[in-house]
């Protein structure tokens, strides 16, 4: 008989249950482990990029999701990171505007961005890897309060559907003339986002109608999941330890 | 409009509804429809078709009466009420709400309550009923236009509802898409409320018909009497080529 193999190509995809558990182990990892030993994020980040190197092979990863996942976490890292620079301690830089970077500042920086990068690797991997559905699925079975994950969902839902119609006034106004690069286009496009939030209110309404009309009471209707396989129990029970001995394991 | 029954699956009475600009959005509406009863409501654009559905739905506030079941609707008793109508959306795309076609189905029975079985086995024979079946796991928003229509119908059907309430479930379809919902609908058997423009559809489908012009209902009859009466052709703004549409027997056309 063929040995099982925990993560291939061939094997059964890891159970959205237990993708989630993992990231939740990693972002409260990461937010917890630069409280006890600042050194932790280092070996945090590493740690999970590497996971997220074999994970990615192993799961099919799309590349360009992952990409856009983090390029859309990066900038509020890199404020964070900038706004923790100027922490009370020893001058090493002065910035033109009064602002003074301290060495306590630039190390707390340091630990903060990575902190953020590996909370951020962990839920740009789920997100890139797993179906919206599963995610809900996921947070459903893991006991997060129905109506906050079905909001998720459905906000979600209407932002790509925005977005849709985003890309058709955009290339309405395009054909009709209007610049679709450069400053110009921005002022342009200023005009469009007023009708763009009134159509999203209307969109909103008509969602509201059509979920009452279906019978919504609050939960989004899901196939349930089933029961978790042994290999997905394994991993789920690795995670949390991993991310107990991380975070409060001594390192010396 | 038409002789009060005892006791009517629907009734209408005296209904007036305003929009939020102020201006009429119906005016003394009245009718019933009976169990099993398949009737149109026909207009043009701007009638009132789709204040008649939103006034049923709970979601337009009026004066007047209406009772459905039984039961006057209220804002305590529209949920209830909601639950044995399946309602079809002028714009699918409002109604389509899971990324799944089989979960989207599945929809309104699930939120019942009903047992997984039982779900499974009602979403199988809504799609087979719309023709959709081998597209479960499509995003239904992903569909054609026409498929789309037909997706929020299998969600309507799946809900097991004592009266179908369609606004316009024909509208920029093109032949064989308004086939295909024509048929689809043919296959149910409850009362059936079809607000429509679609003169056709209004006759193969239903059996009586109801005109609604500037909010107010001025003709009701035998579906294919009113749509020859020449007091509809002014109302739904009929021109030569919609008459021509209607000029062979009832029996040979198709919508």
């Amino acid at each position: 008989m063929e040995a099982p193999r925990l993560l291939s190509p061939v094997s059964a995809p890891i159970d959205p249950r237990v993708r989630v558990t993992l990231a939740a182990c990693a972002v409260a990892a990461a937010a917890l482990a630069g409280r006890t030993d600042p050194s932790r994020h280092a070996i945090m980040l590493s740690l999970e990029a590497t996971i997220a190197v074999v994970l990615a092979v192993c799961e099919r990863l799309d590349g360009r999701r992952l990409a856009r996942a983090l390029a859309f976490g990066a900038p509020p890292i890199v404020a964070f990171a900038a706004l923790a620079l100027t922490r009370p301690g020893t001058p090493i830089l002065e910035l033109p505007g009064g602002v003074t970077v301290t060495r306590e500042g630039l190390a707390a920086a340091a630990g903060s961005a990575i902190a953020a990068s590996s909370a951020l690797l962990a839920i740009a991997l789920v997100a890139a890897t797993t179906a919206a559905r599963d995610v809900e699925r996921a947070l459903l079975a893991l006991a997060v309060p129905a109506r906050a994950v079905a909001a998720g969902s459905l906000l979600l839902q209407q932002l790509s559907l925005l977005g849709d119609e985003a890309r058709r006034t955009h290339r309405a106004a395009a054909v009709r003339g209007a610049p679709t690069k450069g400053p110009m286009a921005f002022l342009v496009s200023r005009g469009r986002l007023l009708s763009l939030f009134e159509s999203s209110l209307l969109r909103g309404v008509a969602l509201d109608r059509a979920l009452a009309a279906r019978g919504f009471s609050g939960r989004l209707p899901r196939a349930p999941l089933p029961p978790l396989a042994m290999r997905d129990r394994v991993l789920a029970a690795a995670g949390v330890l991993a991310a107990a001995a991380l975070t409060f394991a001594p390192t010396r | 409009m038409s002789a009060p029954s005892s006791n009517p699956l629907l009734r209408f009475e005296n209904v007036e509804a305003t929009h939020a600009d102020g201006t009429a959005a119906l005016r003394g509406v009245s009718f019933e429809l009976a169990a099993g009863e398949r009737v149109a409501l026909l207009g043009g654009n701007g009638a009132g078709k789709s204040s008649v559905f939103l006034a049923l739905g709970g979601f337009l506030p009026f004066r007047g009466s209406i009772c459905a079941f039984g039961r006057e609707l209220t804002d305590q008793s529209s949920a209830e009420i909601r639950r044995r109508i399946g309602f079809v959306f002028e714009s699918s795309d409002d109604q389509l709400l899971l990324d799944t076609l089989e979960e989207d189905v599945a929809f309104a029975p699930r939120c019942a309550g009903i047992g997984e079985a039982e779900v499974a086995e009602r979403t199988a024979r809504a799609l087979d009923a719309v023709g959709l079946r081998g597209y479960e796991r499509r995003n239904p928003r992903r569909l054609s236009f026409g498929e789309r229509r037909l997706a929020a119908l299998a969600g309507a059907f799946a809900q097991r509802p004592e009266l179908l309430v369609l606004d316009e479930p024909t509208a920029n379809l093109d032949a064989r898409a308004r086939r295909r919902v024509v048929d689809a609908l043919l296959q149910f058997r409850g009362a059936l409320l079809l607000l429509t423009h679609d003169l056709a559809a209004a006759s193969a489908l239903t059996e009586r018909a109801l005109v609604l012009s500037e909010g107010r209902l001025v003709l009701s009859g035998p579906t294919d009497s009113v749509l020859w009466d020449t007091r509809a052709h002014s109302a739904l703004g009929l021109e030569t080529d919609d008459l021509l549409a209607l000029r062979r027997p009832a029996s040979r056309r198709s919508p």
